[in-house]
Order: C-alpha cells, then sequence, then structure tokens
C-alpha cells in the first residue's frame, strides 16, 4: 500500500515539473535557447535556411555529378586557381559554404541561367547558387572549422 | 500567366540538340530546309568521353572539322583514366593521338583525381604483333563489352611505361578538377610547361599521356605548342565527368548548327494538343503537330510558338528528360506512347521487379524504353497506327535503343535520317 502512495507522489512531482513548472518556464526562455543554438551552428559553419530555400532543396537532390555546369559557366572560368572546390562540381553540396566562400567572391554569378540550361535533371542550380551566397556571407564571420 | 508571343515559323523544327537531334538539324539544312533546334543542354552526349563509335557519316565528319574538332579514325583502342584502353571507330585528334608504350611517360597531375596513372602504364602494348586493332571490321556497341575485351589484358611484354605525377604551381588547396585546370590552361598553358619538361627530361621519354584538361577549346593548338616546348608527342586520354571531350563536341555540334544557318533557341518545347485535335464530324483526319510552344527566358512566363511543317523528336531518355518515369512512363513533350519492349506494350505502372534483369550485370530492358516508330520514323501507338503524320523520332528516345548503348555513330545516322525525312516531307 505505501508503495503505491509512493509510486503516485513520485508521478506528481515528475508531473508538476515537467508539465506544469517547465512548460511555461521553456514558453518563456524559448528565444533565448534558439539563440545559443543558432550561435553554436554557425559556428560550426551551418546556418538555417529559409521556407522557400527548404522547399526547393529536394530537387537539388537530381544532381548527377556530371559537371556540365561547371563546363557552361562563364564566370567560373574567369575565376583564379585557388577560388575552386574541390568538387567535381561546383553546385554539389550546399553545405560545403565554408569552402565556397572564396569562389563567390571572385566568380560572383552573373545570372546568365548557363548552368540552368544545360543540366540534364533539370536542377535549379542559380537558385542553389543564390542559396550557396547567402550562407557563405552568413558564415564569413564564423571562425573556420 | 502564359503570355504567347509572335510565332516564328520554320519548315522543320528539331527538338533537342544532342548528337541525333543536331545530326537531324544538318540533315534539314542539307536538304534546303529553314531549320530550327530547341534545345535544353547537351544531354548525354555532352558527358560522351571523346571516343566515337559506329561510322561516322560523311557530312557529320566534315560539320565537326569545320568547327575545329576533325575526328581521325582510331588505329589502336584509347587510354581511359580509369585505366583501361578502350576501343573505338573514330576520335579528336588530341585523343587519337594517345598511346602506351615504351616510350611513353603517362602523367597524371597532383591534385587532379580520377586519373590511374599507374594502372595506364601498366598497359603497355607492343603496335606491332599484338595490336587488337588490327583486322577489325566490327565496332563493338556495349562499354560492357569493351571493358571485358580490355580486362583480358595486352601482353605485357617488357617494361611497364613510364609514369609521372606533375605538381603544378597554384594548385589549388582543395584540388583541381578537369574544367578548372582546362580553363586555366586555356589562358596560359605555361603552368603546365616547366614540370612537363623536368618529367620529359628525367624519363628520357619521347611521348607523354596527359589527362583531357587541355583546355575547353583551341584544344589542337595547345597541345602543338606544348609538344613543341618539351619536345615530345602530346596525348589526351579519354575524358571522365566533368568531361572535356563531351563538352568539345557539344560545344562543336553547335557551331556546325550555327554555321549552317539553323536557329537555335534554349529552352524545353511544349506541345499544346489541343492545337491538332481534328475537326469534329470530319472524316477520320490524319492528326499533325502544328506548332510547339518555347519558355522564352528573356521575357519571364512568355512563351514562343514554333510554327513548322514537319517536326523531330530527339530529346533523348531519362538523362535528359526526354522521357521520365514516376509512376508513369512519359515522353514529356508530345506524350506520345512509352514502350518497353520486352513487355510488348504501352507500360503505365513502374514495376521495379519487372522492368530490371536480376542478373545485374545484363542488358537492362528499361534502359530500351521509348517511343515505337515505323519504318519513316514516325511514332506510332498501341495499335501501331502513326500518331502524328508530320513527326520523326530520332535518336535514344526511340524504344529499343539504349541509351547507354547508342553509338555516337548510331545516333548520327538516325538522326540524319529523321531529318532528311523531315525535310522532304516539309516541301
Amino acid at each position: 500500500m505505501n508503495r503505491r502512495v509512493v509510486a503516485w507522489l513520485n508521478l506528481a512531482y515528475h508531473f508538476a515539473l515537467h508539465v506544469l513548472v517547465r512548460t511555461p518556464v521553456r514558453a518563456l526562455r524559448r528565444g533565448r535557447e534558439s539563440e545559443r543554438f543558432l550561435a553554436a551552428v554557425l559556428q560550426e559553419g551551418y546556418a538555417p535556411l529559409t521556407n522557400g530555400e527548404r522547399d526547393v532543396f529536394p530537387s537539388f537532390m537530381n544532381c548527377i555529378h556530371c559537371g556540365l555546369c561547371s563546363l557552361a559557366c562563364p564566370a567560373l572560368r574567369e575565376a583564379p586557381a585557388s577560388a575552386w572546390s574541390d568538387t567535381w562540381t561546383f553546385v554539389a553540396g550546399p553545405s560545403r559554404s565554408l569552402d565556397r566562400a572564396l569562389l563567390i567572391e571572385s566568380a560572383p554569378c552573373g545570372n546568365c541561367d548557363a548552368c540552368a540550361a544545360v543540366c540534364p535533371t533539370g536542377v535549379p542550380i542559380p537558385l542553389l547558387a543564390a542559396l550557396t551566397t547567402r550562407l557563405a556571407s552568413v558564415n564569413a564571420t564564423a571562425s573556420p572549422g | 500567366m502564359k503570355v504567347i508571343l509572335p510565332a516564328m515559323h520554320f519548315d522543320v523544327v528539331v527538338i533537342g540538340a544532342g548528337m541525333a537531334g543536331a545530326a537531324a538539324a544538318l540533315a534539314a539544312v542539307a536538304e534546303g530546309a529553314r531549320v530550327a533546334v530547341v534545345r535544353a543542354g547537351p544531354g548525354v552526349t555532352g558527358l560522351c568521353n571523346g571516343a566515337w563509335h559506329g561510322p561516322l557519316p560523311q557530312p557529320i565528319a566534315t560539320a565537326l572539322e569545320g568547327a575545329g574538332l576533325p575526328h581521325v579514325s582510331c588505329e589502336w583502342p584509347l587510354p581511359h583514366p580509369a585505366g583501361d584502353l578502350r576501343a573505338c571507330t573514330f576520335a579528336p585528334v588530341s585523343h587519337a593521338a594517345a598511346r602506351v608504350d615504351e616510350e611513353t611517360l603517362v602523367c597524371g597531375i597532383a591534385g587532379l583525381p580520377g586519373f590511374n596513372a599507374s594502372a595506364l602504364a601498366r598497359l603497355w602494348m607492343d603496335d606491332g604483333a599484338h595490336n587488337p586493332m588490327a583486322g577489325r571490321t566490327d565496332h563493338v556497341h556495349t562499354q560492357r563489352e569493351l571493358v571485358a575485351e580490355n580486362a583480358a589484358g595486352f601482353p605485357r611484354v617488357g617494361t611497364a611505361a613510364r609514369h609521372a605525377t606533375l605538381a603544378l604551381e597554384d594548385t589549388p588547396a582543395a584540388g583541381w578538377s578537369s574544367v578548372s585546370l582546362a580553363a586555366i590552361l586555356d589562358r596560359d598553358a605555361a603552368l603546365l610547361v616547366a614540370p612537363l619538361v623536368r618529367a620529359v627530361r628525367e624519363s628520357g621519354a619521347r611521348r607523354v599521356l596527359l589527362p583531357a584538361v587541355l583546355g575547353l577549346q583551341n584544344t589542337d593548338v595547345t597541345r602543338g605548342r606544348l609538344s613543341q616546348t618539351i619536345d615530345a608527342d602530346v596525348g589526351e586520354a579519354l575524358g571522365t565527368s566533368p568531361s572535356l571531350p563531351g563538352w568539345r563536341l557539344a560545344r562543336a555540334m553547335d557551331n556546325a548548327l550555327l554555321a549552317a544557318g539553323a536557329e537555335i533557341l534554349d529552352g524545353r518545347a511544349v506541345h499544346d494538343a489541343g492545337a491538332g485535335r481534328k475537326p469534329r464530324g470530319a472524316a477520320r483526319a490524319k492528326r499533325r503537330v502544328a506548332g510547339v510552344y518555347v519558355a522564352d527566358d528573356r521575357s519571364a512566363g512568355a512563351h514562343r510558338k514554333l510554327d513548322a511543317n514537319c517536326f523531330v523528336l530527339a530529346t533523348g531518355k531519362f538523362a535528359g528528360g526526354g522521357i521520365t518515369a514516376t509512376t508513369s512512363f512519359v515522353e514529356k513533350t508530345f506524350g506520345l506512347p512509352v514502350w518497353v519492349e520486352h513487355l510488348g506494350r504501352r507500360f503505365t505502372t513502374p514495376n521495379p521487379l519487372a522492368l530490371t534483369n536480376v542478373e545485374r550485370g545484363a542488358s537492362q530492358a528499361i534502359l530500351g524504353a521509348g517511343v515505337r516508330a515505323d519504318d519513316d520514323l514516325r511514332p506510332l501507338d498501341e495499335n501501331g497506327d502513326v500518331v502524328y503524320e508530320n513527326l520523326f523520332v530520332a535518336g535514344s528516345v526511340r524504344a529499343g535503343v539504349n541509351a547507354a548503348e547508342l553509338p555516337l555513330g548510331d545516333a548520327a545516322q538516325d538522326g540524319w535520317r529523321a531529318g532528311e525525312l523531315a525535310a522532304r516531307s516539309a516541301r
């Protein structure tokens, strides 16, 4: 009988703690927690996507790494050797924005859409270039990993 | 809102500018037609490694030569960066000049991945007694057959050829891609000269084999200058993606089309089926394609109509988006019925178990999916009737043609025939 009471009291205590106390407290602290999270994430070289970017992200997965986009881009051709990243195509891997900061600076996208025109699988590369530029600028102040 | 721009009129409109489409356009121009080509990208043609398989129709050979990419016949199999040799019928001069023998130095480049110099060096062959191309009159169709043939090995007589890795100045920390290196070499080939001179002197080689990076254009000029400077013959291996040879071929066909006076429009064509509907109550009239719409990049949302007497569909298969297969097979431009040979009917539900050959190394029937055509290359429906009497299909969009195995030469021949037929019908 006593063990039952103890069990109920234990349950009541945790209910009070997690549901009644922590829920409103978390709501009050919400802003600060997400700030801490973002600060940590940005330092790692990542940045959150906007809703629009997140919506088109799956289409980037159509990339077959053929490299035709990097062949077609007139801006890339003028970029110095040091600006190129190590992927076959400059568009694969938007999460690697840290490598691309220099590439974006020295070979700015001229919005000619030559890349989108040659892509065999219809990846919206200009959108990806815009996304990468934004991520690179966000991480410009982040310390290199 | 779809804004319709003023229509443009042609005799023949070719949809797709891979090898089949480009050949069709050149054939139609040769027959005196006014031709427009609608294209998105170079498709699988732009991904080729430089080796030409199958016949090389004379008009195509002339067009390529005029566009600065002359092809010569291949007397021996060509080195591929994977570390094997690939037999082919023709190749651009810079590749046809590539050999691996006791006088060759195979040069990889530090920071450029995907070039197996040591494996290539072990492929040394004596081109006298053991030339595998000697006496061959057939051409090998499939990549699989080629690799199997070469895996049997050439007799390794004597010592292997030499190989070296060139360390170029200003190699990026992240390494090269073939495109970045080729773009730099286009501007100034001096980057390659010093390490190459050193390597040639140390090895005493009279011939050098490099990866396919000698420029996006003017390859032969760069190669000639380099050859003179280092006092050794220079050859390029076949390309791997991102493929310089594929890019050069696509650009050469583009230039040939422009030189021939064809109009090139960038974009994907869409057919408005309503335009070709037969009038109600009329006798069964043959259906014709009246025109296609092309999204015009210069004015967002605007579509331009292309009117023509005849059309050629050469949009390719899965890689270029000519045919898609999600819940069903769809031919994207005209909605033509798609046939998968071993199933023998129009197929609407892609069941992977039915479509893939259990023996993974064997030919896959799904890669032969496409539009059935009659002897005059007009598309057929399930009953064997012609769908549109002024539409001709060519290249890998056709049923029974395996896009992975279709030789460039066969695509060119097919396209040329479609273009001729279209131009003659358009008169």
